[in-house]
């Protein structure tokens, strides 16, 4: 799901996106992709067959695509630290429509923009940065694999044989993180035959691939200091050119992983009346990597508190109470999904759209019984100001 | 007298300077305010100069700073242009090194050119056009740069009306539309621009029309945008300057918390990183370059500006001298009622430094306000000699006015120390004597032995070596001081000059009693004769020594052109409006030029501003760079049309022959100086991404330029730079062509070139040298106007002394009128005397300059040229209006009561 959502929702707005089904042009993207967005861009379609590592890569017939890793990690002593590192892609103008100086250090083709956050549980700082670049010298994704980087920060595969990847992230000053990633579980594609709907519109959907569960090992740097980690981490690549309608106002998203090794992705879309738009979802991941997904009728996000923060002045609905049916019990549970502290607010520099992203507890009648990874978006004021 | 109940010397000073300094003051207020408006006008002039230099060199600084943040450090490729590729090894080679110091260097890649407004009409005057700098910048990353720093409007949010049915609107727009342009405030506002509106400018040699965009972000407490600023998106401006690929530097910014250790290893890394192929720089030495360029033609201009000041410093001490003798009897009053030395002395320097204060005040705000109107002319001479600037105001600047209300404290000081020290040791039954005579006996002698002798340390000094600077900069300093004691020198024996024109004149007194009595009084000079004629002498000097280097620089450049300029038709960018615009004529543009049938020879000309290791300097620092330009012509046409003034002619006609002269260079005289190589000498000269060796096959006169020039046949340049642009084109056209018709022709057909004829590039080139001088005759206008005035007090302060003297003449019948023609007469053999060792002296200094001074700071060897018919005039206009001056004095003190005398 992601802040990417937000800003694609808000680039939408700026950009007047309407939809326009006709055939692909000869020549230009797969003949099977013949849904495109009036400004020329693919949209994810049903159906589609995903050859790796190539699909780890950029696809540039789309518009929006980002790549996010989230996760949770301890130091020597068991201090536990939550990160997040986010790269967004966005075009600016459709590959069978680029012009012939496309490419170059410095291409219009593409922005880049990069969110990295470290979340110390121990001293409860929350350290944060953003980062936008064009596409070329300083930022840039392969279509070939895993390879994306903005500035010092990257997130790749650096052996296209073998499913492990590299994240470094920079984060401001003198903060940021290294870690090798390795799957701990297959890659679940989410969403209704390959294709995870966002709202009515033919164009709200992405094709929204994720590793629910990776083991992760490496240094984090916080203020200077460098401490040697390991935890677990959750990868998402999700693809779109057109995703939020109009009377969509933000979403909340979770990703969870539970301490008996099954997996949880949830998201609620939110309409400007309050409302659940019925497009949201919630998909259970079991021990073997298959998924079941749910619709929006069958699981409850509530709001067990509110958080207002200093900066935006956004009031924060947090902790989350979430209730689901368990698909391997048939039971209803109830979490509540409680931050490790509250002020886990990215202030939204660069891009405009202040957001909460969280590393958070799994509590189950009071216990423990797994981490999560929670995102609130649309509660800072209009999406619109995605790009100032 | 001594007692414990006697007040202390400050209070008593105070006393004496109440009842005393302001009482006369108050009583003669218009000498006063006289007195204080030349001191000040000194100041002004002084300070206007310095303040107008600092705005125009400040303004070569990087802009870097004014956009996002303040660059720590500066890349730049030391022949031509970095490759985009550059980024990436530099990232990489950042990463590599600096993972473990924490934050990490943000590098900022930048694409500069100078393009002029658009105009239509006929080729104007070269360098007197506007101009706008042009930076190329990636628009994406400052546009996060400006939103962290919390700039008022990002960049890309500025452009979000609609541009076109069916085409997106919103930020991203700007990305896409090349010609998309941001402006200052300031231009926005005069022009009356928007967004969308059309700013139509000469790039290279075409009319570009760019579209504005926006308004270049800015923040309140930051230092704003210059006017002339235009920002573009960084490939666009790629395309549009022909540097597709290319980048002209790259700002680095450190990390914030990073102090001076960690710069310092910043500043390691990055010089290890970039390689051999860059430089370096920090803001502070890309600023020094600027300075260091200029640094000759701004000392000039400060020591100039400094006439008027010195000029003062006479007056300032003949005023306070003069007031001694007038008050003399006053002190022998207060002598006798017991004050002591030290407290009359206290209470003239306090006098003195009221002045200066007065004097410092008024100069100071006097100063800025000139600035205002000096800092053009100082810009225009600066965009025409070294780089772009338009500047058109100067801030005042604290360091600056606190030197200059020094200066004024300081000369006042230094000018009333005599006169306090001869009022508090001369002894009362002295001080109530009458006359001033017995003043000026002691120091007439002992002032012309002085004098003397400073003459002679100033001819030791002419024959000192300049000092040498980082960067083979040279500051004739010896020279500047044999000018000061020359001038100081001569000044102190101009006694000597009073009594040749006392002699010279008396055949013309025979039939004149008035005459006479005038010739009287210069024969045996007091000391207020002796100083109003150094003033004046000081004055005339520099001024006619400056007349003497003007003309000198005239006959050599003209010859210098009358040899080089062969060609019918020139041609360059409308937009070289500066000396560093290198706009350029396309491969096309020029290549269809030539191939006119009208041309029957032609040749191209291609430079780059090139950084060379220069020699280590005279205080042991570490080798530094220096640059200078690299230029490629047809060696083969300039030997054929006869264009070089030999300093060392070749040895053989090797360099001429492209097929032999791959490996050898010219190189200017100034090059030759600066970096004292010689023919047969070789250099290691940079081109892009490497170097060349190349011998020196000889040295020519250029007075085009006082950097440096290394010359090379342009195929070969062409070929090291990879590029077929050239810079100037010039045309010789077949016999019995119009030149006019075809100039006019090809203006129409080639609307972005500007194309000059020979006799208008001649005209244009003397006029650009006529420019670089419009200063100096004001400032040397403003020193004898001071001198003048100067005079005028010194005549009416005699005549003051002269009441009795006057009374008598009145006794015997002498009306006002003859009085008036007797002070005239005098004011004449003064000002002909100050003028004729003035004129004397300006010969020695315009030598000076020519040899020493000239020749230490710009490397140019000049032929010395006298200009007598301006000399003589000057030497005629001087004395006459020193005797009109003295006539209206005359006529002022004849008139004078008898109780004014005191």
């Amino acid at each position: 799901m992601k802040i990417v959502l937000s800003i694609a929702c808000a680039l939408a707005s700026v950009f007047g996106l309407s939809v326009r089904s006709e055939a692909a042009p000869a020549g230009g993207a797969p003949p099977k992709l013949a849904l495109r967005t009036s400004d020329g861009f693919s949209v994810p379609q049903p159906g589609a067959v995903f050859q790796f590592p190539r699909d780890h890569g950029a696809h540039r017939d789309f518009k929006v695509e980002w790549w996010y890793v989230t996760g949770h990690c301890y130091g020597p002593a068991g201090e536990r630290y939550g990160f997040q590192s986010t790269f967004f892609r966005r075009a600016v103008t459709p590959l069978n429509l680029a012009d012939k100086n496309r490419g170059g250090a410095f291409s219009s083709d593409e922005i880049f923009l990069s969110h990295a956050a470290i979340s110390d549980a121990v001293t409860g700082r929350f350290v944060h940065s953003e980062d936008l670049a064009r596409t070329g010298w300083n930022a840039g994704a392969s279509e070939e694999g895993l390879s994306v980087f903005l500035g010092q920060s990257r997130l790749l595969q650096p052996d296209l044989n073998a499913e492990r990847f590299q994240l470094d992230a920079k984060v401001g000053a003198d903060s940021g993180f290294s870690f090798a990633l390795e799957p701990e579980k297959r890659l679940v594609v989410f969403g209704e035959n390959g294709v995870s709907r966002k709202g009515n519109s033919p164009t709200a959907a992405s094709w929204y691939l994720t590793f629910p569960r990776l083991k992760l090992s490496g240094s984090l740097r916080v203020g200077g200091r460098v401490v040697p980690v390991v935890g677990t981490a959750w990868m998402d690549h999700e693809i779109s050119s057109s995703q939020l309608a109009s009377d969509q106002k933000g979403w909340d998203w979770a990703g969870i992983q539970l301490d008996d090794g099954r997996e949880v992705m949830v998201y609620r879309l939110r309409r400007n009346d309050g409302s659940t738009d019925p497009a949201s979802a919630l998909s259970w991941v079991d021990k073997q990597g298959k998924a079941t997904h749910q619709e929006a009728g069958l699981f409850l996000w509530e709001s067990a508190g509110k958080w207002k923060s200093p900066l935006s002045g956004a009031e924060y609905p947090i902790p989350v109470k979430l209730k689901a049916v368990d698909p391997e019990s048939g039971k209803t549970v109830e979490w509540v999904l409680e931050p490790l502290f509250k002020e886990q607010e990215l202030d939204g520099a660069v891009s405009g759209v202040p957001y909460w992203e969280g590393a958070c507890r799994v509590l189950q009648d009071g216990r423990s019984v797994g981490s999560a990874y929670v995102e609130l978006t649309g509660y800072a004021g209009a999406l619109g100001r995605a790009l100032r | 007298m001594n007692g414990g109940g006697v007040p202390g010397a400050r209070t008593v000073a105070g006393f004496l300077l109440r009842q005393t300094t302001l009482r006369h003051w108050k009583s003669q207020p218009g000498r006063f305010v006289l007195l204080l408006g030349l001191l000040s006008l000194g100041v002004a002039v002084f300070l206007s100069m310095r303040l107008a230099n600092r705005a125009a060199v400040a303004s070569f600084s990087s802009f870097a700073g004014v956009l996002a943040q303040q660059s720590d450090a500066t890349l730049q490729a030391r022949a031509g242009t970095l490759p985009e590729l550059f980024l990436g090894r530099m990232q990489r080679a950042l990463e590599s090194s600096g993972v473990d110091a924490g934050g990490s260097v943000e590098l900022i890649p930048v694409v500069e050119t100078v393009c002029a407004p658009l105009k239509g009409g006929e080729t104007g005057q070269i360098g007197s056009g506007a101009t706008y700098t042009v930076l190329g910048l990636d628009l994406v990353a400052l546009h996060g740069l400006a939103l962290r720093e919390g700039l008022v409007g990002g960049w890309l949010e500025l452009d979000s009306r609609k541009s076109g049915e069916g085409e997106e609107s919103g930020a991203f727009n700007v990305l896409k539309r090349p010609e998309a342009v941001f402006c200052s405030k300031d231009l926005a506002e005069r022009l009356n621009l928007k967004p969308g509106s059309r700013l139509g400018v000469v790039m290279h040699d075409r009319n570009v029309e760019l579209e504005v965009a926006g308004v270049i972000p800015w923040r309140s407490d930051r230092v704003q945008a210059p006017e002339n600023l235009l920002v573009m998106d960084l490939p666009a401006l790629q395309a549009l300057s022909g540097k597709p690929g290319r980048l002209d530097r790259v700002e680095c910014v450190f990390p914030k918390a990073a102090d001076g250790g960690e710069r310092e290893i910043w500043m390691e890394r990055l010089r290890a990183a970039a390689g051999g192929d860059s430089t370096l720089r920090t803001p502070e030495s890309r600023e020094a370059v600027g300075e260091l360029m200029t640094r000759g033609f701004r000392l000039n201009l400060t020591i100039l500006s400094m006439l008027a000041l010195l000029v003062g410093l006479y007056l300032i001490f003949q005023a306070l001298d003069a007031a001694v003798v007038r008050r003399r009897a006053e002190i022998g009053v207060l002598r006798a009622l017991g004050v002591r030395d030290s407290e009359v002395r206290l209470a003239w320097l306090l006098e003195a430094a009221l002045l200066g204060v007065g004097g410092g005040i008024v100069g100071v705000l006097g100063g800025w306000g000139l600035a205002q109107f000096t800092v053009r002319a100082v810009s225009k001479t600066v965009n025409a000699l070294y780089y772009a600037t338009n500047t058109r105001a100067a801030s005042l600047h604290f360091g600056e006015a606190l030197v200059a209300f020094g200066l004024a404290v300081g000369c006042s000081l230094l000018a009333g120390w005599i006169p306090a020290s001869r009022a508090a040791s001369t002894p009362p039954a002295q001080l109530w004597g009458s006359g001033a005579a017995a003043w000026s006996a002691p120091d007439d002698r002992v002032g012309a032995k002085a004098g003397f002798g400073l003459l002679v340390v100033a001819l030791a000094l002419a024959f000192c070596p300049p000092l040498t600077f980082a960067g083979g900069s040279r500051f004739a300093l010896a020279g500047y001081l044999s000018a000061l004691f020359g001038v100081i020198g001569a000044g102190m024996v101009a006694g000597d000059f009073l009594r040749v024109a006392a002699w010279m004149s008396s055949p013309f007194s025979k039939n004149s009693a008035s005459r006479q009595i005038g010739n009287s009084h210069l024969r045996t000079p007091t000391s207020r004769h002796r100083w109003a004629a150094a003033g004046l002498l000081c004055a005339v000097s520099m001024t006619g020594g400056m007349a003497v280097l003007v003309s000198s620089f005239e006959k050599s450049v003209t010859e210098w052109i009358g040899r080089t300029l062969h060609a019918d038709l020139y041609l360059t960018s409308n937009a070289n409006q500066a000396a560093n615009a290198f706009n350029r004529i396309s491969p096309a543009t020029w290549k269809a030029i030539v191939s006119g049938p009208e041309v029957v020879d032609w040749d191209a000309l291609l430079m780059f501003p090139v950084e060379l290791s220069a020699k280590r300097s005279a205080f042991g620092e570490a080798d530094t760079l220096g640059k200078v330009r690299l230029s490629g012509v047809s060696l083969g046409f300039y030997q054929r049309r006869n264009q070089f003034s030999w300093v060392e002619a070749p040895k053989d006609g090797a360099v001429f022959e492209v097929g032999q002269n791959a490996g050898l260079c010219l190189v200017s005289e100034a090059f030759a100086e600066r970096f004292h190589v010689r023919t047969r000498d070789s250099l290691e000269v940079p081109v892009q991404g490497g170097s060349r060796s190349l011998t020196i096959a000889g040295v020519y006169t250029d007075y085009g330029d006082d950097q440096g020039v290394v010359m090379v046949d342009r195929v070969h340049l062409q070929e090291w730079f990879q590029l077929e642009e050239v810079s100037t084109l010039s045309l010789v056209l077949t016999t019995g062509t119009d030149g006019e018709k075809l100039r006019a022709e090809l203006k129409e057909r080639y609307p972005g070139l500007a194309v000059f004829t020979n006799v208008h590039l001649r005209g244009e080139v003397m006029r650009i040298f006529r420019q670089t001088f419009s200063i100096t005759y004001a400032l040397e206008a403003i020193g004898v106007l001071v001198a003048l005035v100067g005079l005028g007090i010194t005549l009416a302060s005699i005549l003051a002394e002269r009441q009795s003297e006057l009374t008598t003449l009145r006794a015997l019948g002498v009306t006002d009128g003859g009085i008036a023609a007797l002070a005239s007469w005098e004011g004449f053999v003064l000002a002909l005397g100050g003028t004729l060792g003035g004129l004397l002296t300006s010969l020695a200094l315009g030598g000076l300059l020519v040899y020493v001074i000239n020749k230490q700071t710009f490397g140019w060897t000049l032929q010395l040229a006298i200009p007598v018919l301006p000399l003589a005039l000057f030497g005629i206009l001087v004395p006459l209006s020193g005797a009109g001056v003295a006539y209206f004095v005359g006529r002022y003190g004849a008139d004078l009561p008898a109780d004014r005398a005191s």
